[in-house]
């Protein structure tokens, strides 16, 4: 029987023939680029694709001069320092934090009361919990009746699960520490600021609430090819294919290659949740600093639900954010995909995925630990 | 100085460089070792003292917590027992008798204590060993979390099996599927238990397995470990550094169950970094890899598969390269830190 | 970003739903218009984000195809590689013969 989970597996992943099919050609498109431009950089906006990239070690399939990048795709990595800061002290005066794997080892830019992360809250007896999903965290806050603050980090798509459990009911200890974050922005101001992209990767995850059509911007204002990727080796492969065969023909516009999962307009029902539950306001990235419209805030009725104003914390200025990375750390450079992991004398010296220093060698998904991990190629 | 962590304990790089800060450097080489025989100046599996007629004496030692003490597939007691066994097989000695150390917590129901000592009772007895010490201690209510028991695993090996002797050429083979037992205490005990799952431990003691290998073959076998804490990741990193090659394995080969790697995708985790309790990895001549998954086949463990083979290393590193299912390459690391889900 | 997990959707309770990932079912939480068992859905974090298209599933497979067969067209790859292509596509767009 007809099985898509399996189909996926066999045929995306684990296909070595059609590998070696869409390798070559790929290898004929890239000759007809090669004799307009000798190097080509694509850029990927999720970390997810980074790790795809890396974990089935697509580099070492690519010709020489094609170069894949990651952009700033990683909601830990670009997790403003304070809010570690504010979840850690939490934690360390028992209101019960938690937070999904990813963040447990994020670094603060400094220590609050001895940690400076939760892992390391956790071991001085702070009060955190990982959690697989939000519903495992609401569940055991209802059973503890404790004070409890879910470090709520995301892009778009982890977004409606958090919209969606606000519109129902939470028990009354339930607050969050929002730091959610939309990826357009971002992918607009690293396209503007940085330069030097040819094609875009775009996130298919995300893709799936906001829509295709929310990367026009980059063909049409910027004259990017971009592509809609899944997240199989082979997804990724072919929206190479796709960038080249663009880049061969001169011209720029926004392909779904992730037609199995992702449509023009997106997941409308998603969209609507977040936005009766959030305003888009500016917002800081770590490492890149403030960027217009770029992330969520809570509405003033869910007030009672922000952590920051239960318990009294102030939201930073943007002057107040320019500390955000510890004196060395290149992560903002390698988050805008200027730099790569190596070029950062930190690197594997000072900075290693065990003592993560900048932010970027923590999460899975950081484009340094990742480097780490599997890889420089 | 800093403080412990929960990383320091979970098997990956950071247990490696406190053990190395701690222990290993504070040490003078001469207590690490008696003449002749393997210490800690090459941390393997077991230790061996020489018996002066070309045999070794082969002793082991591990302290056993899990939480949940009864997971599915098994129980503390039995993990206990199987585990010291197969690190002294893991040397290349032949079990005969163990001691055990037990500590329970004040408040422990003596029912469970008898099903846990019934389990590790039954593992030494169906493999022939004799429990010939131990001791017995309570400590005080919240002071302790429910048992600790540690044993110590006695043997006799014809000849020693040490993972540095590990050569280019050689092939890697692995006796069955892997990241069964980490999947399955992860399961049960992060609260990431699915509402309905086939995980399982596959804890068991491998004497059945490795005795008739090493009778046969045991010249011919360079290395051998049980991929418990850190995994496949872990095994294949030490036998890189301590053989001074590079190991290359194919992902594609490798066995692993769907239950386990979807259990596996669902959280992020990888199946090669989570540990297995009755799964040998050997590195054999490769004139003889065929032959003995075969004879691991006739012995009943029909997942044994040639994973992959041992190269000389390129440059200083001495790397694990994972040629991945797609046709790729990449780098194997050892685990690092607290095993964690991830969402992105 | 944003792991996301197939499965294939078990029961229907609201905007709640068990999901099969393969040996392992979970209940997680939907976002998705009109889910029935028997979809085929993409799972983050605990949430259904998105159906999956069994009817597109094999998308991009077919670009890539089209692809081979114009630049074979053009002489620019060879026929051996389209004639490997030729048998991958035999195999795995019927759907019989999974």
């Amino acid at each position: 029987m007809f099985d898509l989970k399996v189909a996926t597996d066999k045929l995306f992943r684990g296909n070595r023939d059609l590998a070696s099919n869409v390798v070559k050609i790929l290898e004929v498109l890239w000759g007809k680029v090669r004799k307009k431009i000798d190097k080509v950089k694509i850029m990927n906006f999720c970390g997810t694709h980074e790790w795809t990239t890396t974990h089935h070690g697509l580099r070492s399939l690519l010709p020489e001069g094609l170069e894949l990048v990651a952009g700033p795709g990683c909601p830990v990595c670009i997790t403003p320092s304070y809010y570690v800061e504010v979840a850690i002290k939490l934690a360390l005066e028992n209101v019960k934090v938690y937070t999904y794997g990813d963040a447990y080892k994020l670094p603060a830019v400094k220590k609050v009361d001895g940690a400076k992360s939760l892992a390391e809250a956790k071991s001085l007896g702070g009060n955190v919990s990982v959690v697989y999903s939000l519903l495992d965290a609401v569940k055991d806050a209802r059973e503890s009746k404790r004070e409890s603050a879910f470090f709520a980090i995301g892009f778009e798509t982890t977004y409606p699960i958090y919209a969606s459990t606000i519109l129902k009911n939470l028990p009354e200890n339930f607050t969050f520490i929002i730091c959610g974050r939309l990826t357009p922005p971002a992918a607009e101001y690293v396209v503007k600021n940085v330069g030097g992209i040819d094609g875009v990767i775009a996130p298919g995850h995300v893709s799936t609430i906001i829509g295709g059509k929310s990367w026009k911007f980059l063909a049409e204002n910027y004259n990017i090819p971009t592509v809609v990727s899944g997240f199989e080796p082979m997804d990724v492969l072919i929206s190479v294919v796709e960038i080249l065969r663009q880049i061969s023909e001169s011209r720029a516009e926004v392909v779904i290659e992730y037609t199995r999962a992702v449509s023009w307009e997106g997941n409308v029902l998603a969209k609507k949740m977040i936005l009766d539950v959030f305003d888009v306001c500016d917002a800081t990235w770590r490492g890149i600093g403030l960027i217009p419209s770029s992330g969520y805030r809570l509405k003033e009725k869910y007030m009672n639900l922000d952590a920051f104003n239960v318990y009294g914390f102030k939201e930073p200025n943007s002057k107040e954010w320019s500390s955000d990375l510890l004196p060395g750390c290149r992560c903002g450079e390698v988050i805008l995909g200027k730099i790569k992991p190596i070029d950062c004398p930190l690197f594997l010296k000072k900075c290693t995925p065990s003592a993560p220093y900048g932010p970027c060698m923590v999460s899975l998904e950081g484009t340094c630990s990742i480097w780490a991990r599997f890889g420089r190629r | 100085m800093g403080k412990i962590t929960l990383a320091h304990g979970s098997g990956g790089k950071e247990m490696n460089e406190i053990l190395e800060k701690m222990i290993f450097k504070r040490l003078p080489d001469w207590m690490k070792l008696v003449d002749g025989g393997l210490g800690i100046d090459f941390p393997d599996d077991a230790a061996a003292i020489p018996l002066g007629d070309g045999r070794y004496f082969v002793v082991t030692i591990d302290s056993y917590t899990v939480d949940p003490i009864f997971f599915p597939g098994g129980n503390i007691g039995k993990l206990a027992a199987s585990g010291t066994i197969n690190d002294v097989l893991m040397l290349g000695g032949n079990p005969v008798a163990a001691l055990d150390s037990i500590v329970v917590e004040e408040g422990f129901e003596e029912d469970l204590l008898k099903e846990i000592l019934d389990s590790m009772f039954e593992v030494f007895k169906s493999n022939g060993v004799k429990l010939i010490g131990g001791d017995f201690k309570v400590m005080p209510r919240g002071q302790l979390d429910k048992i600790v028991i540690t044993t110590v695993g006695l043997g006799i090996a014809e000849h020693l099996i040490v993972d540095k002797n590990l050569k280019p050429g050689d092939k890697v083979i692995v006796s069955g599927k892997i990241a069964e037992h980490g999947a399955a205490i992860y399961a049960a005990q992060k609260g990431f238990m699915p509402e309905e799952s086939e995980l399982r431990s596959d804890v068991k003691p491998l004497k059945d397995l490795i005795i008739p290998l090493v009778e046969k073959y045991g010249k011919y076998i360079s290395a051998a470990s049980d991929p418990t804490r850190g995994g496949l990741a872990m095994v294949l990193n030490s036998w890189a550094s301590a053989s001074g090659t590079m190991i290359v394995i194919d992902e594609e080969k490798v066995p692993l169950r769907d239950a386990v790697k979807n259990y596996c995708e669902l959280l992020g985790l990888d199946p090669f970094v989570l540990a297995s309790e009755g799964v040998a990895v050997l590195g054999v001549k490769e004139k003889v890899a065929k032959e003995v998954v075969e004879e691991m086949n006739s012995l009943g463990y029909t997942d044994a598969e040639i994973v992959g083979e041992v190269k000389e290393k390129e440059g200083d590193a001495s790397l694990v390269i994972v040629k991945t299912r797609i046709g790729g390459y990449r780098i194997l690391e050892p685990p690092l830190g607290e095993i964690v889900p991830r969402i992105c | 970003m944003c792991w996301g997990v197939y499965g294939k959707v078990l029961e229907v309770h609201g905007e709640r739903a068990y999901v099969d990932f393969g040996g392992v079912v979970e209940e997680v939480v939907s976002v998705v218009d009109e889910l029935v068992p028997g979809d085929y859905v993409v799972v983050h974090a605990g949430m259904i984000i998105s159906k999956l298209s069994e009817e597109e599933f094999l998308g991009s497979f077919k670009y890539i195809y089209e692809m081979a067969k114009k630049l074979v067209e053009n002489g620019e790859l060879s026929k051996r590689e389209l004639e490997k292509m030729d048998e991958v596509v035999k195999r795995w767009t019927t759907k019989d013969r999974w």
